[in-house]
């Protein structure tokens, strides 16, 4: 098969020290 | 035997208007997903075959297939969200 389940996004976390 | 899978450790998970956010402690990655994966993200929390996961999304809708489960997970497993829990 429409709105399969699935990942919409994935990202790394960036912290600013830099 | 069955392949069944479970949530790796130092997730944290938030539900905002249909849509789930979940973050990485130790990977420090922030992942969202949609309502059904929602669902099935949810039932990830103890050891969970394919089987049972597409037995559950059923609920939301008939029509999902095995190929749906199974590529939702090859996705969790990629992002580093899931692992198997025995095999």
């Amino acid at each position: 098969s429409s709105n399969r389940p699935m990942v919409v996004s994935h990202q790394p976390i960036v912290f600013e020290t830099s | 035997m069955t392949i069944t899978y479970k949530q790796t450790p130092d997730c944290e998970t938030v539900e905002v208007d249909g849509e789930w956010i979940i973050l990485h402690t130790e990977n420090f990655t922030v992942t969202k997903l949609n309502e059904s994966g929602g669902l099935c993200w949810s039932l990830l929390k103890e050891e969970t075959s394919a089987d049972v996961l597409l037995e559950s999304i059923r609920t939301l809708s008939a029509h999902y297939t095995e190929t749906d489960i199974q590529l939702f997970l090859d996705e969790l497993t990629s992002c580093g969200l899931i692992e198997h829990a025995s095999q």
